[in-house]
């Protein structure tokens, strides 16, 4: 019998509300039913549009065990597909490479353009023929996954039946309307992935609150108090964190990095964590952004990719590598706390915890949008029964 | 085995697309009969897509001429 839980207590207000219990962090069913209900049936990240910076730049991601392919296409589009022949299911692209002219899939060598369309069956109609009346090649073009690219993420609703994503994130597109600017990503020294031995949800629930900062990154406390952040909670779609005294990262001569153009005063000082549900965590500073993807890899186990981001696309390298090193030296300090937290929930007795109702607004978010989708996934999941 | 064939199989073994494109449009034009020229060229043919050899349009064109590609 599959396994379910009960997440009525998750719902109630946060002065209430306890967290999601442990099977949504250890269980193979529960992490199972999360896949549809949270990563498929939303808009997940999946890549950036820096992995496929060129024309024919092709990359096999597996994604919750689903094989896609990112690519590049002849106008430049980015585009997802599954990584599937609609021959024979074989796999099409096994290693990242440019596609020069056609994908050819290694077994029968049925052919698709870079946008998807099937154009050419070789022998599909005995040798030499290449044509069938029964092989309409317009209908077996290859399996796209519905795609949008904001501030560099490529973002892909498996399912298909999200709103649009300008609907659906229209919140956090409007807070940080500022922000909509070119930004180029700091190119090999601004990327690095982090392993760690946690559920995906762990780490947007560390990443979104201030309140572990004094604790866990003691270093911040010299200029960035506890008192100088606050809560962001926009409930059903994001939460995070802000803080009003963002200090910018100087070199050895003083240099720093160009700023974004025509920010408001605000963000002189001002930075933002958003943890854009459900699984893409961005940064936006004055001179600086970055995204960290997380990518689930079973219910214990999840890879961070990191990319950060520049106004201008010939920043210092030196001051590049020392900002990537620092910011990589503060999100390895939270290594120890989720892969703690993820350790702790193999407590049977743990009740998913109780919430600060001042400092953990921004978690109770995040859980209270998890059980609500989770739930909705149950009632339809009923009714179909 | 013909000089032909055996630098079809080196191709293949060094994944050379655009000589595999080449050399079976060779052994094309060497077929006796139109089924062989069109299974060779076909052959050619996927290669050239492959590597968007310019080779393509030509083979297309024999292909599409004898009903056999679209």
């Amino acid at each position: 019998m599959t396994q379910t839980t009960n997440l009525s207590s998750v719902r109630r207000p946060v002065s209430e509300a306890n967290g999601l219990p442990n099977e949504h962090y250890i269980n193979h069913d529960i992490f199972e039913e999360e896949k549809h209900a949270l990563l498929f049936s939303n808009w997940a990240g999946l890549a950036v549009g820096a992995d496929v910076p060129e024309t024919g730049d092709a990359v096999p991601i597996t994604f919750l065990g689903m094989p896609l392919l990112l690519i590049r296409d002849r106008s430049s589009r980015i585009r997802v597909f599954q990584n599937t022949c609609r021959h024979r299911g074989m796999i099409l692209v096994e290693t990242a490479q440019k596609i020069e002219g056609a994908i050819r899939c290694p077994y029968h060598s049925w052919c698709y353009a870079t946008d998807g369309r099937l154009i050419s069956t070789p022998h599909v109609g005995g040798p030499g023929k290449n044509t069938h009346k029964d092989i309409d090649r317009t209908t077996l073009g290859l399996t796209e996954i519905r795609t949008h690219i904001w501030r560099d993420v490529v973002w892909i609703n498996v399912d298909g039946k999200a709103p649009p994503f300008e609907q659906a994130m229209k919140d956090a597109i409007q807070r940080w309307a500022e922000f909509e600017q070119p930004m180029h990503h700091g190119g090999a020294d601004s990327r690095f992935d982090l392993t760690v031995k946690c559920n995906w949800k762990l780490a947007v629930e560390n990443y979104c609150e201030s309140y572990h900062l004094p604790w866990v990154h003691p270093g911040l406390n010299s200029y960035s108090r506890l008192e100088d952040h606050y809560n962001i909670e926009s409930y059903n779609h994001y939460s995070g964190q802000g803080t009003l005294v963002y200090r910018q990262l100087e070199g050895e001569n003083g240099a720093r990095f160009p700023d974004f153009t025509g920010l408001s005063d605000k963000w002189q000082t001002a930075a933002e964590y958003l943890a854009i549900y459900p699984n893409v965590l961005l940064g936006v500073h004055r001179d600086h952004a970055f995204t960290i993807l997380l990518i689930p890899d079973g219910p214990e186990s999840t890879v961070e990719q990191v990319h950060l981001y520049y106004p201008s696309t010939s920043t210092d390298k030196a001051l590049r590598s020392k900002n990537t090193a620092q910011w990589k030296d503060v999100f390895e300090e939270d290594i120890f706390v989720v892969e703690g937290m993820q350790r702790g929930r193999h407590g049977a007795q743990f009740d998913g915890g109780r919430f600060s109702p001042v400092m953990d607004a921004p978690t109770h978010c995040f859980h209270d949008w998890t059980a609500k989708n989770i739930q909705a996934h149950r009632a339809a999941s009923h009714k179909s029964a | 085995m013909s000089a032909l064939n055996a630098r079809i199989l080196s191709a293949h073994a060094a994944n050379d697309k655009k000589a595999l494109a080449d050399l079976y449009r060779q052994a094309a034009r060497a077929a006796e009969t139109l089924d062989s020229a069109c299974f060779f060229a076909t052959q050619a043919y996927i290669f050239a897509l492959e590597c968007n050899h310019e080779l393509q349009i030509e083979l297309f064109e024999f292909l599409k001429k004898h009903g056999r590609e679209e």
